[in-house]
């Protein structure tokens, strides 16, 4: 699988739609960290999950 | 020989039998304190004061006739992530300089029940986002990390000062500053033991435990720390074990794990061979070695960054939002990658972990624990925090110790980092046990069976005299 690496104007666009304050500058600078840990993030979203549900628990007990 | 020095279980001993005061064991911490502070930097806040009063009650307490029990009467650190009423909890963050929590976190409130006095508050990597801790040295060599994120308490363990401190653990935050300093660290089971009142870094990755100088310690803080907490959704309603009674069972017949990968790869020649001797000596007691093969390597890491990173976000949404100049640029950093991910992207690594978590209840089918190495290598220098590989690669060190630590916390699987060894250079090395689901009596007692057939269990770093 090819890592999906997100591009500058893609990264700041992101921190714009969060309600972060991220300088054009900062954006720069840290950009290859963004970039490398979003891609490694993607890797843990493969194809083919299928009917896989997700590891999390929600109880509707009041105990 | 100093309080201090003595094992918990010959402190708790004289204490029980009135030889010596819990005033007395807590003057000698807080000598011990003073001593190698200067060096370390392993407390955010000293709470000296506190902790003779509390050693004067339970010194009443016991002189009347109401002794609580091995716990009781023995100092604690405690990381400055868990809250603690009256007391600075700053989570070594700018954030939070000036809170002062009014409820004690339930594990502190658990301990105090137990009798335990609060010597003081350790340095965490700010807020636990990190594995290098770097306001504090290694009591082995100061000018190393002592790792992270509960730094503080291994150096405060290490040292001496303290036999026991908490730490929490996400990607490894207790069983890496364990095996940097050379104490023992126990990350149970996800659910055994309560959350309420610690900061957050991942909601489904975060774990309390100690941080402690022999095994039996673990057992005892461990025991009392655990139990169902209705305001932890984390929490499972399952009875909390005596996790000492069979501690000196010994390993004749235990199926121990040996990987064939993954804790193979890019790993320290000396850190592989202190594993390997740890093998050795438990199958000389009678363990059967089992190899099998780690499933699903691949996906490890990018499931806990994707399920923490997010996590992590949200939890300081407002502060990443209003105040992100306060986070050191590190953590200000991580955080607002988190802010950026995909939903579907976390979600998927949730779906992810069920497929892993499934995975490895089939390889526990032939083996009742998994002996690894903790860590990939000792512990680096402070000014450089990175591990260079033969082949010129260069890894930063969060990023290389959690590699190891990581499985635990993805499948929730309880995981007991003892002592293994030490570098040439005179650095501790450790091993980790992993259990089956709720299974920490069988880690320690494969902890404690490595501890009594071994040399290197118990120590304490000579930080002053190092210095000297």
């Amino acid at each position: 699988m090819t890592d999906h690496v997100p591009t500058q104007d893609d990264v700041a666009a992101v921190f714009a739609f969060a309600g972060l304050t991220v300088s054009p500058e900062r954006v720069t600078e840290n950009y290859e960290t963004y970039a490398a840990t979003l891609a490694l993030i993607r890797r843990a979203s493969p194809p083919g999950l299928g009917e896989t549900v997700p590891a999390v628990a929600f109880s509707a007990n009041w105990d | 020989m100093e309080l201090y020095e003595l094992p918990l279980v010959d402190v708790a001993e004289k204490i029980r039998s009135r030889e010596v005061s819990p005033v007395e064991v807590t003057q000698s911490a807080l000598g011990r304190l003073e001593e190698v502070e200067p060096l370390v930097g392993a407390f955010v806040t000293v709470t000296g004061d506190l902790a003779l009063e509390q050693a004067k009650v339970a010194e009443k307490e016991i002189g009347d006739g109401g002794y609580r029990g091995p716990l009781h009467g023995i100092p604690l650190g405690v990381k400055d992530l868990y809250d603690t009423a009256g007391i600075p909890t700053t989570s070594s963050s700018g954030q939070r300089t000036d809170f002062v929590p009014s409820v004690d976190s339930v594990s502190v409130a658990k301990l105090y029940d137990a009798g335990m006095i609060l010597i003081g508050k350790t340095h965490t990597h700010e807020f636990a986002y990190g594995a290098t801790t770097p306001t504090t040295g290694n009591p082995w060599a100061p000018d190393r990390t002592p790792g992270g994120s509960s730094g503080g308490s291994g150096a405060a363990v290490g040292a001496g000062v303290v036999h026991v401190a908490l730490g929490s653990d996400t990607g490894g935050s207790i069983r890496i500053p364990a095996a940097l300093c050379g104490t023992v660290g126990l990350k149970p089971t996800f659910g055994r033991a309560s959350r309420v009142g610690v900061a957050s870094l991942s909601w489904s990755l975060d774990h309390v435990g100690p941080l402690s100088r022999n095994v039996v310690d673990a057992a005892l803080t461990m025991a009392a720390m655990s139990g169902y907490d209705r305001r932890d959704p984390g929490t499972v309603n399952v009875p909390v074990p005596d996790m000492v009674a069979g501690i000196d069972g010994g390993v004749q017949g235990t199926r121990i794990g040996i990987p064939t990968n993954y804790y193979t790869e890019r790993l320290d020649p000396e850190a592989a061979a202190a594993a390997a001797a740890a093998a050795a000596t438990l199958e000389g007691l009678g363990a059967t070695l089992v190899e099998v093969s780690i499933p699903m390597p691949e996906h490890v890491i990018p499931t806990e960054w994707a399920i923490m990173m997010p996590e992590a976000a949200a939890y300081h949404q407002d502060y990443l939002r209003n105040s992100p100049e306060k986070f050191t640029d590190e953590v200000r950093t991580l955080l607002e990658i988190g802010a950026a991910q995909l939903a579907t992207d976390y979600v998927n690594a949730l779906r992810l972990r069920t497929l892993i978590q499934a995975a490895w209840r089939d390889m526990f089918s032939s083996i009742d624990v998994l002996l690894a190495p903790t860590l990939v290598a000792p512990a680096t220098l402070r000014s450089d925090p990175f591990v260079t590989w033969p082949d010129g690669e260069v890894e930063p060190a969060t990023a290389a110790y959690v590699r190891y630590s990581a499985p635990a916390n993805v499948t929730g699987l309880p995981s007991l980092s003892v002592p293994a060894g030490f570098t040439e250079t005179g650095l501790p090395l450790g091993v980790q046990i992993i259990g089956k689901p709720f299974a920490e009596p069988d880690i320690l007692r494969v902890g404690r069976a490595l501890e009594a057939n071994t040399d290197v269990v118990g120590k304490i770093a000579a930080v002053a005299s190092t210095a000297a």
